[in-house]
């Protein structure tokens, strides 16, 4: 295999590989919440599912630019209530794993009713926001 | 003669006899009703040992805490101890809209019931633990005014009570500084606090015999405060902070009571009560917590200081609340029927712009009221 073929399975391989460069994949299972626009799809997991009123509760949280390339810039989640126009009482910390996956501690809804998620998405000068609602029982 | 006793037996017929259909109809419980009923209990909840408390349910712990909950000489003067604010006969608090100690205070005090579950402490939240809580009246000037120097000296001067404090914690006090001694005593405390549980009320009686389809434990309930419930759930949206066999979210919230203690004196409630936890070298991050590697300190760790916090104080667990008048942080609603016409009249005026929107007046009638407050008793 010359040089050229052997570079050309390499860039290959590394867009294929789960978390790479190149390659962007929603594989968070059927209990996910999904969320799309234009640009970007994400999938949402909280964990524990469902999530336990007044109890602290962690999201893992994928988002791929439509196509499968990776996000390529700065992820924030926040959530509230619509309804009553509050958030959560708690600052949730962030971290992203060599995959791509976002994993966040330190939710807590302290009411039963509808929660949104919110996702703000920034990559160079672009900013796009999507939602995930919640029904929390 | 004949004839009239025939109508006036079908009035009663009429009255009686065909309301009583209606009556069970406005009774039933619909499928959101029974769920929220469910979600109130059980009661007692399950219960396990406060990791952050090495000694939380040891038996000899428990009877120290409630030795030292009697003892004057956790205060500087020997004037108070926690006994004297915090009455068993009062549901372990005094009845009164505002104490005093050393200086008139403007918190009222809170029942100790329950407080095994809460995950804040106090009306602003400024403790994360029993224990720390349990520490707050011992420091403060206007309570106990005790100093953690002469707290030490007086613990290891009754040679007895060292002993016994040391064979509890298996430690010798003195390799310990005062600031340990006093978080020693503020966990014997808690340990014996978190034993103040109140016993299964009426309320709980009627939800195990809703969900067991216990006709019978159904009819001792009162009909009024079957009707009260269904208004707690429905209509005055209740259940939406007074949650869960608690019944409350252990949050909170700002209802337009009035923050101002005096001429240009403020009670900032939760916003002051998060600034003093996040200083405080008793909480749930530093070095005192007894769970260094586990989650009992997330709370802490993510708790957000908001503008929307000035004026936020605890919502209250329910239970026993008919017992623990007068009500909401500075006592100055003397009765559960206070409150719910506070509810049903509240104020808009006096909200925060940015608090809850959920908050509007729940214009009860009478019939209403006498129904809420029917089922308040019950808890």
């Amino acid at each position: 295999m010359n040089i050229f073929k052997r570079v050309i399975w390499a860039i290959i391989g590394i867009a294929a590989a789960p978390g790479s460069l190149f390659a962007c994949e929603l594989t968070l299972g059927a209990d996910a919440l999904r969320a799309e626009n234009q640009t970007y799809q994400l999938a949402l997991q909280t964990r524990p599912n469902p999530v336990v009123v007044s109890q602290p509760f962690a999201i893992n949280l994928q988002i791929c630019r439509r196509g499968g390339a990776p996000v390529a810039g700065r992820v924030d989640v926040d959530a509230m209530m619509p309804a009553h126009r509050h958030g959560m009482n708690y600052k949730p910390a962030f971290e992203t794993g060599a995959d791509g996956m976002i994993t966040g501690s330190g939710f807590i809804f302290h009411m039963p009713g509808k929660w949104q998620f919110t996702v703000r998405v920034t990559e160079g000068d672009q900013v796009s926001r999507l939602t995930v609602d919640y029904l929390l029982k | 003669m004949r004839s009239a006793a025939a109508q006036i037996l079908l009035a009663l017929y009429l009255i009686f006899g065909c309301a009583r259909p209606l009556l069970a109809a406005d009774l039933s419980l619909s499928a959101g009703e029974r769920t929220i009923l469910e979600s109130l209990g059980p009661w007692p909840a399950a219960a396990k040992p406060d990791p952050s408390n090495r000694v939380s349910g040891v038996t000899e712990a428990i009877a120290l805490g409630k030795r030292l909950f009697a003892d004057r000489r956790l205060s500087s003067r020997n004037h108070l101890a926690c006994l004297d604010c915090h009455h068993p006969q009062n549901q372990f608090a005094d009845a009164i809209a505002l104490n005093r100690g050393l200086q008139p205070l403007t918190r009222h005090t809170l029942s100790l019931h329950n407080l095994r579950w809460q995950t804040w402490f106090g009306w602003s939240g400024g403790s994360d633990s029993l224990w720390m809580q349990s520490i707050r009246p011992l420091l403060s000037a206007a309570e106990m005014n005790m100093k953690p120097d002469e707290l030490a000296t007086r613990v290891l001067s009754d040679t007895a009570l060292a002993q016994q404090i040391e064979a509890v914690f298996n430690l010798k006090l003195q390799d310990q500084n005062p600031e340990q001694i006093l978080v020693l005593i503020g966990k014997l405390l808690a340990a014996y606090q978190e034993t103040l549980i109140t016993l299964p009320s009426s309320f709980d009686r009627f939800r195990v015999a809703v969900l067991a389809g216990d006709d019978a434990g159904l009819k001792v309930y009162p009909k009024a405060a079957v009707r009260g419930f269904k208004l707690f759930a429905g209509k005055g949206q209740c259940t939406l902070c007074h949650l869960g066999p608690l019944l409350t979210s252990g949050e909170f919230g700002d209802i337009g009571i009035t923050q101002f203690t005096g001429v240009g004196a403020v009670d900032k409630g939760r916003y002051e009560g998060i600034q003093s936890l996040l200083e405080s070298p008793f909480n749930l991050l530093g070095a005192y917590n007894d769970d260094p590697e586990g989650t009992s300190g997330i709370r802490t760790q993510h708790v957000k200081l908001q503008h929307r916090n000035f004026g936020e104080f605890r919502i209250p667990s329910l239970r026993n609340v008919s017992k623990t008048a007068p009500y909401m942080h500075n006592g100055s609603v003397a009765t559960l029927a206070d409150v719910v016409d506070f509810y049903s009249e509240l104020d808009e005026e006096r909200l925060h712009t940015d608090g809850e929107k959920i908050l509007r007046p729940l214009n009860l009638d009478a019939a209403e009221k006498a129904d809420l407050v029917a089922f308040l008793k019950t808890l």
